[in-house]
């Protein structure tokens, strides 16, 4: 197919090939009730989930990068295709770094894939071993970090990352959420948001997740999201027990009986439930 | 042979048989009177009362308005002490007196029936036929039959029906019609308190039938000398169309939204059943969009049940939870029409079982954009979908970092490629679309893109896609 392409007329004008590569979407990856992690094809309000790429993981997250997995003992990474097309990673991902004593879920944020050229580095919060560990090319370098609570969830930034800690009781009440910043370069820690600014939600800390457009909070019947300038929007949701990037802009919900998928881009916020895995 | 010797030969014995009692026949047997063309039947048994094996060779019958009626064929061999039913039936005529006799002749074993036969001592069989009113029914009962069959039909259950009986009296004198009865609880009527039919006279009355439960029911009408056999039977009442409703008055592809289902009114019965969607594209580019399902288990079917007296079914019994997140359903990404189609199984519904959806054509959904610059090359991601499958028109306008048009606006065609992907294919319209310019020239001075996509239903434009 030709057409004619005119740029800046009177400096040039070229006539060049153009042609369009059709392909089905993919939104990102979500780990399905039995922890195959599976990609979400489509259209979220009629997605579908795709066959398990072969990775049986406890926690993760997805960008358009990279994903990484969190295993019974180890961190598997591999590239996402952008097809979603279906194939299995466990037989060649990008890397496996054995921890054997990193056992239980993680907590897991991915550097902006846009800050670099290559695959982009991580951090990684082993919830069980309180242990926070650079994920970078498949090496893992445990980092010695203390907050003092329960670590909620994480968010790379520039230089570091964000985080949510709860701190006093912890579970159905927990009081006292702070959102903190560490510094790589020199391990200090600031702090962002009190806890009055998180928890001005009743009930809003089963679950919390940061990213780059805000925090979602998990209450018992409602999903919060709350864009950096305070804007709020509520997702009608009984049971959100989960958070997981599954990819750029969209975050799975973990509930009781199913798998819900957050559309987080403003502007085309939307929440959908995804298919059961029958198919 | 001698008389003497025949009578101690004897071996078979006859005796009637009502309900479970015989009784021994000795020379004769009296039917019931029956009236004009009506029927009567009796059981006979003969039975081997000798210490060998006999051969029934025959029933033998004489006389006018009696017959052998469905009996066992000769020859029957009676081991010693084992009987045969065999039945007569009065077959009447004019009023009048009938007889006959009857007898059975056999053989003892190791004869055969071409040998000499012995005959059992003769039954004279008498029969009277006797004045008796004509019966008949008005619709919606049906009969009297040959077998004195009234049939009340079926009806729906815990429904009742009534029929109106006329008893005509077609002779020249006053009938007496006694006595007159019901049987059968299911069968109800405020009989004649006066049994006598003034000559060519008649007399009527209603008899109504209720069924209580979902089964046949039987009785009798007694007339006179004449017994007629009363059947009618009850089903269950279909469900009334259940009203599906959704959470939304329109629906459109790209959605998800949540199936209600109630009764107009309250069920007569409790009952399950499924719905079922089915699709129909609005295209015949596609066979079908898998995509439109109800989501939670990515089916087509969903269960319910509805208790009696209740008129909300409730939905996804079948997986014994009524989770609400199971009546979740996607319209999917193709034009076209949703069908939900009740089935209560056995029990049915009346009326319409079918509730559509409409999910009409729409341009192009955009759902997301990017556009990325290489060193010589501009890139134009489009993710959406297209449920009139007829995408493939666009065009790109391009702007300097200024916010002006640079050149003409591009058009292309991308028709073809389009239709290959979507080929054989029923899993939804969803598209990612990348198209890479290449360029020579400075591409850091464009700013963005204009992308205008065009299908059957009109254009939808992505407006200032901003380049990196």
């Amino acid at each position: 197919m030709k057409f004619a392409f005119a740029f800046l007329a009177g400096l040039f004008v070229v006539a060049l090939p153009a042609a369009a590569q059709i392909e089905r979407p993919r939104l990102g990856y979500v780990l399905d009730s039995r922890g195959d992690l599976r990609p979400v094809m489509g259209e979220p309000a009629s997605a579908a989930l795709g066959d398990p790429v072969g990775v049986v993981a406890i926690s993760f997250a997805c960008s358009l990068k990279l994903c990484l997995a969190k295993t019974d003992a180890a961190v598997v990474a591999f590239i996402p295709d952008r097809r979603g097309r279906q194939q299995g990673v466990a037989a060649s991902p990008a890397f496996v770094t054995p921890c054997a004593t990193c056992a239980g879920p993680a907590l897991i944020a991915l550097d902006d894939p846009a800050s670099t050229t290559g695959v982009p580095g991580a951090w990684i919060y082993f919830q069980t071993a309180h242990q926070l560990a650079r994920w970078h090319e498949g090496i893992l370098d445990a980092i010695d970090f203390a907050p003092g609570g329960v670590v909620l969830s994480l968010r790379a930034t520039t230089g570091g990352f964000d985080y949510a800690v709860a701190r006093g009781r912890v579970g159905r009440k927990a009081g006292v959420v702070w959102i903190e910043h560490y510094s790589a370069s020199d391990g200090r820690i600031t702090v962002i948001v009190d806890s009055a600014a998180v928890l001005d939600s009743p009930g809003a800390t089963r679950a919390v997740m940061l990213f780059d457009g805000g925090i979602l909070l998990a209450a018992r019947d409602h999903v919060i999201l709350r864009r950096p300038d305070g804007r709020e929007m509520t997702f009608p949701l009984a049971g959100p027990k989960r958070f997981q990037a599954a990819g750029n802009g969209y975050v799975e919900i973990a509930v009781p009986n199913g798998l819900w998928l957050l559309r987080t881009d403003p502007g085309r916020e939307q929440l959908v439930l995804l298919p059961g895995v029958h198919e | 042979m001698s008389l003497f010797s025949v009578a101690a030969q004897a071996q078979i014995a006859l005796s009637t048989l009502i309900g479970t009692t015989e009784t021994p026949v000795t020379s004769s047997y009296t039917f019931a009177p029956i009236g004009p063309y009506g029927t009567e039947d009796a059981t006979f048994v003969a039975t081997n009362t000798g210490g060998i094996p006999v051969t029934v060779c025959n029933y033998g019958v004489f006389g006018i308005g009696f017959k052998l009626d469905n009996s066992p064929t000769p020859p029957v061999v009676l081991a010693a002490g084992r009987s045969v039913d065999f039945f007569v039936e009065f077959t009447g005529g004019p009023l009048g007196n009938y007889s006959a006799n009857l007898a059975v002749n056999y053989v003892t074993n190791p004869a055969v029936c071409s040998s000499p036969q012995t005959s059992t001592p003769p039954v004279a069989l008498q029969g009277t036929v006797t004045q008796a009113a004509t019966v008949s029914v008005a619709a919606p009962c049906t009969g009297p039959d040959s077998q004195g069959i009234i049939s009340f039909g079926r009806i729906a259950q815990t429904s009742q029906v009534a029929c109106t009986f006329t008893l005509a009296n077609p002779y020249t004198q006053e009938l007496s019609v006694s006595p007159i009865a019901l049987t059968g609880a299911a069968f109800q009527a405020p009989l004649p308190s006066q049994p006598a039919i003034p000559a060519g006279q008649s007399i009527t009355f209603a008899v109504t039938f209720t069924a209580a439960t979902a089964t046949t029911f039987n009785g009798t009408l007694i007339a006179g000398v004449q017994t007629f056999y009363l059947t009618g039977t009850g089903y269950l009442t279909p469900l009334p169309a259940p009203v599906l409703s959704f959470d939304t008055t329109t629906l459109r592809s790209g959605e998800q939204h949540t199936l209600t289902a109630a009764l107009p009114f309250p069920a007569s019965t409790a009952a399950t059943g499924t719905i079922t969607m089915t699709f129909t594209p609005w295209t015949n580019a596609i066979a079908d969009d898998a995509t439109v399902r109800f989501v939670a288990t990515s089916k087509r079917v969903i269960g319910f049940s509805v208790a009696q007296g209740a008129t909300a079914l409730l939905l996804n019994t079948n997986n014994k939870s009524l989770d609400p997140t199971s009546t979740i359903f996607s319209t999917g990404t193709s034009a076209g029409t949703i069908t939900f189609t009740v089935d209560a199984g056995a029990i049915g519904i009346s009326g319409s079982a079918k509730t559509t959806a409409i999910i009409g054509p729409a341009p192009v959904a955009v759902t997301a954009a990017s556009a990325t610059s290489r060193t010589a090359d501009l890139d134009v991601g489009v993710t959406g979908f297209d449920n009139t499958y007829t995408a493939g028109a666009m065009t790109f306008t391009f702007y300097d970092r200024s916010g002006n048009t640079l050149g003409a606006p591009i058009q292309a065609d991308f028709t073809a490629p389009f239709h290959l992907f979507y080929q054989g294919d029923t899993g939804g319209s969803t598209f990612l679309m990348l198209v890479s310019f290449p360029v020579l020239g400075h591409v850091a001075s464009v700013g963005s893109v204009d992308v205008q996509l065009t299908n059957a239903a009109g254009s939808a434009t992505v407006q200032r896609l901003k380049f990196p």
